[in-house]
């Protein structure tokens, strides 16, 4: 069986590889990109299924990288945000844009952990 | 500003004692032109004016119209002397005949009887009786033996030569004897004199008698004349008279005739009464008096006095015209002009005592502030003065009225230095007395190694020396500068004083008072100017209104202010001041100073902003100033730029810190929970824990960095820089500029992210930069082009580019902007003040341009999250 594939888009390295580790743990594999762009680049490649989004990231901030995910027409992995800047709720706009839950940091472990497992469970009810 | 202007509080004792001034002003400007008239009353009635006034009548005298003569003289010529002896008789059957009324022979008639049934008058004449004022005929002459009614045939007197009146009758035997004239013309008899008219158009017919006798005359119309018989030497030329002044043109028959004609027609001229003049005479006084008390004296003194006089002339014509009366003319129209004159010195008086009262004053009050009032004090200010300008070697000498020398003050220098003679020296530094430029004195002190200046320094009252040496050096020009302008100021405040003094002792008592005042506001206006440009030197624009709302004084930067708020500054009133400048509503306004004039203190209003700088508006009313004392009021434009900044400077660094804090919490949060998380490997359990002291390291450096920019003070505020929204700051700028890109219809195409990480720049002066960056790109761009604004944010850097337009030369580009911040104009003095302050952020700024291809420009900042 494949393990869910995330991908962690965060210009903070230290942040991101935490992250990894974490999420690692939970058994899901991970990969990471540190702007918008680099993350387009690697959703290109395919197999990811959820992306851990920043939002204030330098080249491409994370409402970019929505927009033009969103553009690209094709299927799009769910996306949970995760930032300084966000609030607790989602926007019409970003539920447009593909975003399933948005969190302000910092946030606790178990809630990311939870929300993951959540959109994954939502993914593969809409799946079904 | 109505509502203030009644607040000023007039001083009891000061209204006191001008109401007491007031009716003492009053009172003389009535009593003083009563007196000046009953003076020139006086002077009438003592016939001081009478030579004037006969003047004055002659020129009436001779005008008017002709009246068919009631009059004609006969000639006794020499064939009617050669006649029989009873050619008397018949002369008077022929002129009776002739219906002559009457007939009067003057000065000589023989014995024969008349033989005419009209009157015959015989005039002869009478003697004064010594010191009786009465007139006594000769007795042969006083009955006439002819049947004849006899008449005094005395001429009156002449006035300065000048034969312009007669007699009516004369006193004497108890009765008054008619006049020739009165007797002739048929007129009731009474004492006095009369004045004769004689218009040049009037003529007297002469007929010789010899003709009458021999009928050859017999056609001529006389009936209703009288006819006055004169010997041919009574009609000689004799007499000067208003018709002929200064020349004997008129004969003594034909003067009768003019005297007799005027009576017969009644329009002789009598001098007015005594009792009429000196009613006249205090008509005029009252009417001036209350003329003049309700203008001023000075300004109307030719039109009142012009005006008064026509009218005077005017009554004088009408009086003498048709009332036959001669007024005082000369006194009534002396009248308003010495009445004017004497109000016009009085008010002159007043004057100069006021202002030489103002003049001391604002000199005393200037005088008594100077630090040099004592001149024991002066040690004081110069051995600092000489020590601010570097100057080494410092000698002050006073060279007192008896020639000695006396050393004031010292610095490392004594009068043993002075090569010289003291007497000789003496009599050189008198020379210098009053010298206002500086001396080369080397040879003076050849010990001093430095170059050695000697300046007068007293005034009136202190001969004072400078003699100092200003050391070598590139500075030395600047230390010069700087000691002959204090010793300028020195001496200024020196003569001050010995101006002061002067007027104490009122030595000065006799110097006009143009003089005074000169000199006063000399000196009262040499310090204002000084106190002025101290006032325009300080940067925060100040302005002083008077109570009532009018403006005082602005400085330049208040002045400025005005400009930018297009107000005038010396006719905006203090209420339209505060509403153009903060936007409230005069209502408001008004009220809000009422309780500030009411109560004194001051307030603080928002202002409208005007350029790049922000404002609080400060009024202040001086609480003296509610009492009635200080009548001023100051406005106050304070700069709040800095407080913004400082308070925006708060806000980013909050901003900043709660953002990064937040990404190092998280990571503190998420390796705390893996490393007692059972199910991670102990080989994973070191990186994590190195994972934890990078985050707090890297947390603690982010509040270190925000401690050390914080860190400045305020006035380095625009030089300081901390992390800011730069996508916030490009679309401020691009709001304000948005106006003139439509009103240019140029297109503005902004790239801008959705999210804006943190710049360091201070936003003001960047926000500035970028403003004048793109109005200069849209003002070079065609209409309906577009310039292109983006704000790119990479890892560690910022960046904004600007580009449009049709574009400059590359080189002429570069003179613009690297001509310094001084020379440079307009946009692109902002841009260079920018470009400056960004290499201090740790940024930089680079530019293009070409002719036609556009031109653009690319901020470069620094990023740090």
């Amino acid at each position: 069986m494949t393990l869910p594939h995330i991908l962690i888009v965060d210009d903070d390295e230290i942040l991101a590889s935490l992250l990894q580790i974490t999420l690692e743990v939970e058994g899901y594999e991970v990969s990471t990109a540190p702007d918008g762009e680099a993350a387009l680049a690697r959703l290109a490649e395919g197999g990811i299924d959820l992306v851990v989004l920043d939002l204030v990231m330098p080249k491409m901030d994370g409402v970019r990288f929505l927009r033009v995910l969103n553009e690209q027409g094709e299927a799009r992995p769910p996306v949970i945000v995760i930032s300084s800047t966000a609030g607790n709720t989602v926007s019409d706009e970003f539920r447009a844009l593909g975003v399933v839950t948005i969190a302000r940091k910092p946030v606790e472990p178990s809630w990311l952990v939870a929300n993951i497992a959540g959109a994954f469970g939502q993914g593969a009810a809409n799946a079904g | 500003m109505a509502s203030l202007s009644s607040l000023a509080f007039p001083h009891k004792v000061t209204a006191s004692r001008s109401a007491r001034v007031l009716t003492r002003e009053r009172f003389a400007s009535v009593l003083l032109p009563m007196i000046t008239v009953i003076l020139l009353g006086i002077l009438h009635q003592a016939q001081v004016f009478r030579d004037i006034d006969g003047r004055i009548f002659d020129r009436f005298a001779v005008v008017g119209s002709a009246t068919a003569p009631t009059v004609v003289v006969v000639e006794r010529d020499p064939r009617f002397a050669a006649m029989g002896p009873d050619r008397y008789a018949t002369l008077d059957r022929v002129l009776a005949g002739s219906g002559i009324e009457r007939i009067g022979y003057l000065g000589f008639r023989d014995t024969q009887r008349s033989g005419a049934s009209i009157p015959v008058i015989v005039g002869r004449s009478a003697d004064r009786v010594p010191l009786s004022g009465r007139w006594q005929f000769a007795p042969a002459l006083a009955v006439s033996d002819t049947g004849a009614l006899k008449a005094a045939s005395n001429l009156a007197p002449s006035e300065y030569g000048i034969q312009r009146s007669q007699h009516l009758g004369l006193p004497g035997g108890g009765h008054i004897v008619p006049s020739f004239e009165s007797a002739l013309a048929g007129v009731e008899p009474r004492e006095g004199e009369f004045l004769v008219r004689m218009p040049r158009a009037q003529s007297i017919p002469v007929i010789p008698a010899s003709q009458l006798v021999a009928g050859d005359l017999s056609g001529a119309d006389l009936a209703g004349t009288v006819a006055l018989v004169a010997a041919p030497a009574a009609l000689e030329p004799s007499l000067e008279t208003p018709r002929d002044p200064d020349m004997r043109a008129m004969s003594e028959a034909i003067f009768r005739a003019h005297a007799v004609h005027d009576l017969r027609t009644g329009r002789q001229v009598v001098r007015a009464a005594a009792w009429n003049s000196w009613i006249l005479l205090l008509a005029v006084g009252l009417a001036l008096a209350i003329t003049f008390r309700r203008s001023d004296p000075k300004q109307l003194i030719l039109r009142v006095s012009i005006i008064a006089s026509v009218l005077i002339a005017a009554g004088g014509w009408l009086a003498l015209e048709f009332a036959g009366r001669l007024l005082p003319l000369t006194a009534l129209l002396l009248a308003p002009w010495i009445i004017a004159i004497q109000r016009i010195l009085i008010r002159e008086r007043r004057q100069d005592n006021r202002l030489e009262q103002v003049a001391a004053r604002a000199v005393q009050h200037s005088v008594h502030r100077s630090a040099l009032r004592e001149g024991a004090r002066l040690p004081q200010f110069v051995d600092p003065t000489a020590r601010i300008a570097g100057i080494e070697k410092s000698l002050l000498i006073e060279l007192s009225r008896t020639g000695e020398l006396q050393l004031v003050s010292a610095i490392d220098a004594g009068l043993d230095d002075i090569a010289m003679d003291p007497t000789e020296l003496s009599k050189e530094l008198a020379k210098m007395r009053g010298r206002q430029v500086g001396f080369d004195a080397a040879a003076l002190v050849p010990g001093w190694a430095c170059e050695a200046r000697l300046t007068w320094i007293g005034g009136a009252e202190r001969n004072l020396f400078w003699l100092y040496a200003v050391p070598p050096g590139g500075r030395s020009g600047k230390r010069g500068q700087l000691v002959r302008a204090a010793a300028a100021s020195f001496r200024e405040l020196f003569r001050w004083r010995a101006d002061l003094n002067a007027r104490e002792r009122q030595e000065e008592r006799y110097l006009p008072i143009d003089e005074k005042v000169a000199s006063a506001v000399s000196l009262v206006a040499r310090e204002s100017d000084q106190v002025r440009r101290g006032f325009d030197t300080i940067d925060t624009a100040v302005m002083i209104f008077h109570l009532i709302g009018s403006p005082l004084h602005a400085n330049r930067a208040m002045e400025d202010l005005y400009r930018e708020a297009e107000l005038a500054v010396n006719e905006t009133p203090l209420v339209d001041a505060i509403v153009a400048l903060t936007g409230l509503d005069i209502v408001r306004v008004e009220a809000l100073l009422q309780e500030l004039v009411f109560r004194g203190g001051e307030m603080r209003l928002p202002m409208r902003q005007f350029g790049p700088v922000e404002r609080i508006l400060r009024v202040a009313a001086p609480d003296s100033m509610a009492r009635g004392m200080d009548r001023v009021i100051v406005i106050e434009a304070v700069d709040i730029t800095e407080l913004h900044a400082a308070a925006d400077l708060r806000q980013s660094v909050g901003l900043f810190i709660d953002l990064q804090l937040r990404n190092d919490l998280e990571a503190i949060l998420l390796a705390a929970d893996l490393a007692s998380d059972p199910r991670v490997g102990a080989e994973k359990i070191g990186p994590i824990i190195a994972r934890i002291g990078e985050a707090t390291r890297r947390a603690t450096g982010r509040l270190d960095e925000v401690a050390e920019l914080v860190r400045g003070e305020n006035e380095e505020l625009v030089e300081a820089c901390y992390p800011v929204d730069a996508r916030a700051l490009v679309l401020q700028t691009l709001e304000k500029t948005a106006g003139m890109a439509e009103e240019l219809e140029v297109g503005i195409d902004i790239q801008l992210p959705a999210m804006s990480g943190f710049t360091i720049a201070e936003p003001r002066a960047l926000g500035d930069m970028l403003e004048a960056m793109l109005r200069v790109v849209v003002a070079d761009t065609p209409q309906g082009e577009t310039v292109t604004v983006r704000l790119e944010e990479k890892n560690t850097e910022t960046r904004v580019n600007i580009a449009g337009g049709f574009g400059i030369g590359f080189g002429r580009l570069v003179y613009l902007l690297t001509k310094g911040e001084d020379q440079s104009v307009g946009e692109y003095r902002q841009i260079n003040r920018g470009i400056a302050r960004t290499a201090k952020w740790g940024g930089s700024v680079s530019y293009w341009g070409r002719e036609a291809n556009g031109f653009g420009f690319n901020v470069k900042l620094r990023r740090i999250g």
